[in-house]
């Protein structure tokens, strides 16, 4: 009897280990009364965009009660660590972020994202609803592998006030520009306030110096991992372009982060700085009127000067989802007209849809901004985006010892060409 | 015949362990020397041999060059701090001062210990900041303004205040151990030592340090394997640079595995961690012989 009684215990006690699993396994599949779960991954556990999403996503919810979005998101640059990893696994999200350029292409490398392209062609509305400008990033080999939820352009901001009291205008090209800091230095401020404690910064300035200094046909070139040699003397030249403007920035830049300096000049103290057309929304302090102007043409450069650096964000959907159609139905709400309006606004983003930052309650800079990167001649990607992982490396953390001392343009290249023999040996 | 079926139901509670072992430590272990040989993405299964060039590169990669001397920086640095300089301080708690106000002490110097790796890299962040951090400021009030640096963003510095806030946080746990130790040496010696008149110093280094080998030798391994191993301090103060000059094998293993997406370049690099750790441990265990005497 207390035999049996003891057996009758284990049983529970087993029964009860086991059920959770079992409950676990039933939901698993997302079969719970025909809801289907897909996941979503995003890289804006910050605000506003984290909320933004959350919106987007109970209100996708709501209309569509036979799915459930499961969101995750990390930041930035545990992003890129993280997605590499989970993309192309059997845990692999449904939707997910991805930046346009070599990101998705390595995406596409481990094998990790869905052709839209087909897709696309039947739902040809939702795909003329962008910017054609914005959809060639996210193409690899002519494949549609990814849509475009926001603009991105790198511009210089400049403080109206400072300009006016020293009588200047902003520069087109580089002679003007040098007159400008060197009056702006005069008159006993730093010129421009930069922050290269993280490397992407860096990117942004060597990425644009490049295109405007190397031949196109030669920097088109070497974004192919299996020609890039960038061996033209016009990259060292940018690099020297890159330390004399070094001579106008604020001593301590590479003890800055991007925030603080952008926090610095929000609160006047250069009046020029390098930024991203959305960090607009975080100007709201600024005590000042601001206004833009690209970077200036470079002397003896052979890239077109209205070129604008830049290159849009957005999302793709996994190789391996369970659910396509489901995942399709949430990117097209994701990044429909509708809340493209609602990303401008709330956001202060510029979405890639067709009007949707003109009917957009937002300033008039941000319609401005959407507008230049429409018009621009074309597009630079940034320097991150565009060069294997190897050579970004290379390129970022030996310029980044040339902006401490100890480093020389010449030095830069050739690290920079040495990864690049790696790459090419390994395509 | 009994004493066998003994045995091998002695073995039956061995074997969940020895198996859980085997899954989560060796195999990963020898899995990561074999994927040495391949080169491979992260999230994709295509594998390609690659022979020796990863094991080759290990020698011509300046950056493994950098990476490794910071680390045998960190390792004399921790030598000299904690296995040394906290058997110092323990000794100063056990016998010097008072039971209360040493017991005080011990969880003062311990408390670095368990406040977690992150919140204490974020805030020496702000302790090390050029603009307005605390160690300037400090420097500028006490009139040695010329010796503020950009700690964490000077090529020259960065290194050196990565392995300073280390140190700050593991004394106090080596400590712990040391005066563990300590208090197991019986008094009746000390007391001898001074009657044959001996002073303080003297019965440090004939009694204590004597006494002490055991846990020196484990502090000592603890710290060295450490050393060689540390991730979190350089990984969130610095990521490695500027440039590669915070660079340690394990932050340049992880850039190149999960940045720069060269699993196999990083699996060698893990390799030659673990050969490091490996021939150090062994150096040492034969050095003290430890666990005989």
């Amino acid at each position: 009897m207390r035999g049996n009684l003891r057996i009758a215990a284990a049983a529970l006690a087993v029964a009860a280990l086991a059920l959770p699993l079992a409950a676990c396994g039933s939901s698993e599949p997302g079969t719970n009364d025909g809801q289907v779960e897909i996941d979503f991954f995003h890289r804006w556990p910050n605000e506003p965009k984290n909320s933004y999403y959350a919106d987007v996503v109970a209100e996708f919810e709501k209309k569509n009660p036979d799915i459930k979005v499961n969101v995750e998101s990390v930041l930035n640059d545990a992003y890129k660590d993280k997605v590499k990893v989970v993309a192309g696994s059997a845990n692999a999200p449904d939707v997910l972020f991805t930046w346009s350029g070599s990101f998705v292409n390595e995406l596409v490398k481990s094998d990790a994202l869905m052709d839209l392209g087909p897709w696309l062609e039947k739902d040809s509305a939702f795909r003329d609803s962008f910017y054609e400008s914005q959809l060639t990033p996210f193409q690899i080999d002519g494949k549609q592998y990814g849509l475009p939820v926001g603009m991105q352009s790198k511009l210089f901001f400049y403080n109206k006030d400072v300009f006016e009291e020293l009588g200047l205008t902003p520069p087109a090209t580089w002679d003007e520009f040098i007159d400008v800091l060197d009056a702006i230095k005069e008159s006993g401020r730093t010129p421009i306030e930069y922050g290269a404690q993280e490397q992407w910064t860096i990117a942004h300035y060597v990425g644009t110096l490049n295109q405007r200094v190397v031949d196109p046909a030669v920097f088109a070139a070497d974004q192919d991992p299996a020609k890039g040699k960038f061996t033209d003397p016009g990259y060292v030249e940018a690099l020297e372009r890159f330390q004399d403007l070094t001579e106008y920035m604020n001593d301590d830049m590479t003890a800055v982060g991007h925030e603080i300096a952008r926090n610095a000049w929000i609160a006047g103290d250069a009046p020029i700085m390098y930024m991203q057309s959305a960090e607009v929304g975080y100007f709201g302090e600024a005590k000042f009127d601001f206004g833009t102007f690209n970077f200036p043409a470079v002397d003896g450069g052979k890239g077109d000067p209205r070129e604008l650096t830049g290159a849009p964000e957005g999302f793709a959907i996994s190789k391996s989802t369970k659910h396509p159609d489901e995942a399709k139905r949430f990117l097209e709400f994701l990044l429909s007209k509708q809340n493209g309006i609602a990303y401008a606004e709330k956001a202060g983003e510029l979405s890639a849809v067709k009007g949707a930052v003109e009917e957009a309650d937002v300033p008039e800079i941000s319609k401005e901004l959407a507008q230049g990167i429409v018009d621009a001649s074309a597009m630079t990607t940034w320097l991150d985006n565009a060069y294997d992982p190897q050579i970004v490396q290379a390129y970022l953390s030996e310029t980044q010892l040339m902006l401490s001392g100890q480093q020389t343009p010449e030095g830069v290249m050739k690290a920079v060409q040495e990864a690049a023999k790696r790459v090419r040996d390994a395509s | 015949m009994k004493s066998t079926t003994r045995a091998f139901g002695n073995a039956l509670y061995v074997l969940p362990a020895i198996a859980l072992i085997g899954l989560f430590v060796y195999y990963p272990l020898g899995a990561n020397i074999v994927f040495s040989f391949f080169t491979f993405r992260a999230g994709n299964g295509a594998m390609e041999p690659a022979g020796f060039e990863n094991l080759a590169r290990l020698f011509e990669d300046p950056v493994i060059r950098t990476a490794l001397w910071n680390n045998v920086l960190y390792a004399v640095a921790s030598i000299v701090c904690q296995v040394f300089g906290s058997l110092i301080v323990a000794a100063w708690l056990t016998h010097l001062l008072g039971r209360r106000m040493g017991a005080f002490l011990r969880s003062v110097y311990f408390l670095p210990a368990v406040i977690s790796m992150t919140v204490i890299a974020l805030l020496f962040t702000f302790v090390f900041n050029a603009r307005g951090g605390l160690l300037n400021e400090l420097l500028s009030s006490i009139g040695l303004g010329h010796l503020q640096a950009a700690w964490l963003a000077d090529p020259d510095t960065a290194m050196g205040a990565v392995i300073s806030v280390s140190q700050w946080q593991s004394i106090g746990y080596v400590c712990m151990l040391y005066v563990v130790a300590l208090q197991q040496i019986p008094q009746d010696y000390y007391e001898a030592a001074s009657l044959d008149g001996a002073g303080r110093i003297r019965q440090f280094f004939t009694i204590t340090v004597p006494q002490a080998k055991e846990m020196i030798f484990v502090a000592m391994i603890l710290t060295i394997s450490g050393a060689f191993t540390v991730f979190n301090e350089p990984y969130i103060l610095t990521k490695g640079g500027p440039g590669n000059a915070s660079q340690v094998l394990a932050t340049y293993m992880y850039n190149q595995g999960f940045f720069q997406n060269q699993m196999g370049y990083a699996s060698a690099i893990a390799s030659l961690i673990f050969l490091i750790t490996l021939l150090l441990s062994i150096v040492q265990m034969l050095s003290f012989r430890s666990g005989k005497d």
